[in-house]
């Protein structure tokens, strides 16, 4: 059922995301043209300002898409009337949330995807990349010969798990916000808003109480390159860790519980 | 076999407000019911703890024996009183979709009533009336073979015409295993498909009888009866 829930979700979003993306892609060629052919007469040089705007708005839209979808379909079929129609199919609810999770997660990942390679497109020549490599492999170099390399190793495996969860929590907040706003406000809307600052209140409340004993532990790391990333990777990154998992699946429970005992369709 | 429903001591309250209190009732298999009451009597709560989209504040409500959640869900088939359909979507996506939750959804029933009312598969729902969709609505619940089914308000925005075709298709849908519930306000149009009526009334049920015997004991239409115990 899980399967087919995101292949439902899948196609309800494509068809807002395709789209978006083949105007990034097909704008990224056209723009890099039109700025390679340089000399315009004057009266012709709004041309290029114009192709350029449409060029970085494009990104800017799909940079800010998935978000503002993300926050759209959750609502729309999770709290309004859509919603006789999902609470009611023969689904847990676990699987409602991992689902749009899920399908929430490919788009924010493909909208970096495709943000990447159309600004690699635009500026990418032979020279600017072997350029980018030197310097690369210069900062490479740098770093081994400087720190200790299992810490190293350990730092990279780190920073991907931040991603990684990064790229959940966003979506989890909003979605515990929904459920929270249909509970508390008769207005759906202003109750997500309102349950959105009441999540970002107190988790800002706990993660101040927690960085107060990494604040005692930082004081007393010394300049040294190994024993700064040595603070970094054996402490605040995996306290990060932790504390992300811990907050997405309290976020998860919350809405999770809410939808089983608290559903609250009109 | 367990009674297809049971409500035992079934109560909800909305914060202060009492919905339905304390509400004992039993569902036979192959019956066509009436759900009767005026507005606000609790026929709405009662059919949304039915589908799992309430739970009860206390007492217990059992399908089969068992308590609303993703196995009642595959044998409930729930036509709420609101338009739950994508605007985007066609026709026939939404038997696929129906096909892919529904384990039993008889996609050909569903084709033959969307022709019978002259409705293209191909259509998308946004280029449709309100009582298209609600018709729409009603071919994809009544084309599961479900135990139960729950029609909320099921003809109220459609036409006269089209009401008694719909009536026909719940008759000749369900078979003696499954039982439809039936809320709604046109006694009159219902009156003659109804097997038996629950009258509710203050989230308390009043009355549940067959209507031969309302016939009988009270010498007058189930219509005419509902008036007058909810005269004004």
């Amino acid at each position: 059922m899980l399967g087919k829930l995101i292949k439902h979700e899948l196609k309800a979003t494509a068809r807002y995301f395709l789209p978006l993306f083949l105007i990034a892609i097909v704008l990224t060629p056209i723009t890099r043209f039109t700025l390679w052919i340089g000399n315009y007469p004057k009266i012709l040089q709004f041309i290029p300002t114009v192709i350029v705007f449409v060029y970085v708005a494009s990104l800017i839209m799909v940079a800010s898409a998935s978000i503002l979808l993300i926050i759209y379909r959750f609502y729309k079929s999770m709290v309004t009337d859509e919603g006789y129609l999902m609470h009611t199919l023969p689904v847990s609810s676990e699987s409602h949330i991992l689902s749009k999770l899920a399908v929430a997660s490919i788009w924010t990942v493909s909208s970096w995807l495709v943000i990447f390679i159309s600004i690699f497109g635009m500026f990418f020549t032979p020279d600017r990349l072997s350029l980018l490599i030197d310097k690369l492999s210069y900062a490479w170099f740098y770093f081994n010969t400087t720190v200790n390399s299992s810490l190293m190793a350990l730092l990279i495996i780190e920073i991907i798990f931040i991603v990684i969860l990064g790229v959940f929590t966003a979506p989890l907040i909003y979605y515990a916000s929904i459920a929270i706003g249909q509970v508390i406000s008769k207005n759906k809307i202003l109750g997500s808003i309102i349950g959105f600052f009441i999540i970002q209140v107190v988790s800002q409340i706990i993660s101040v109480i927690l960085m107060v004993p990494v604040g005692f532990y930082g004081d007393r790391v010394s300049d040294s390159a190994n024993s700064m990333l040595s603070f970094f990777v054996n402490f605040f990154f995996p306290v990060t860790i932790l504390l992300a998992v811990f907050t997405q699946i309290i976020l998860f429970g919350i809405t999770d519980y809410i939808f089983k005992k608290k559903l609250n369709l009109e | 076999m367990n009674p297809l429903l049971e409500c035992n001591a079934l109560s909800k309250r909305y914060g202060n407000v009492t919905a339905l209190s304390d509400i004992n009732l039993t569902l036979e298999r192959g019956k066509i019911v009436g759900l009767l009451g005026p507005n606000g009597s609790g026929k709405t709560t009662l059919i949304k703890l039915i589908n799992g989209l309430l739970v009860p504040s206390k007492g217990q409500l059992l399908i089969n024996g068992t308590a609303p959640g993703t196995e009642t869900k595959k044998v409930v088939s729930y036509l709420p009183d609101k338009t739950y359909l994508n605007n985007w979507m066609k026709v026939k996506d939404l038997l696929n979709f129906f096909e892919d939750f529904y384990y039993n959804f008889d996609k050909k029933r569903a084709y033959d009533m969307l022709e019978k009312l002259h409705i293209n598969p191909n259509d998308s729902l946004k280029t449709m009336s309100k009582g298209t969709k609600e018709k729409v609505q009603l071919i994809l619940v009544m084309s599961r073979n479900a135990d139960l089914y729950v029609l909320d308000e099921p003809i109220g925005g459609v036409d006269p015409a089209s009401r008694d075709y719909i009536l026909d298709t719940i008759i000749s849908n369900y078979n003696e295993n499954s039982t439809v519930l039936i809320s709604t306000h046109l006694i009159a149009d219902v009156e003659n498909v109804l097997d038996e009526v629950i009258f509710i009334q203050n989230g308390r049920i009043n009355l549940q009888s067959s209507v031969d015997d309302i016939r009988m004991k009270e010498g007058k239409s189930v219509d005419a009866y509902f008036r007058e115990v909810y005269k004004c």
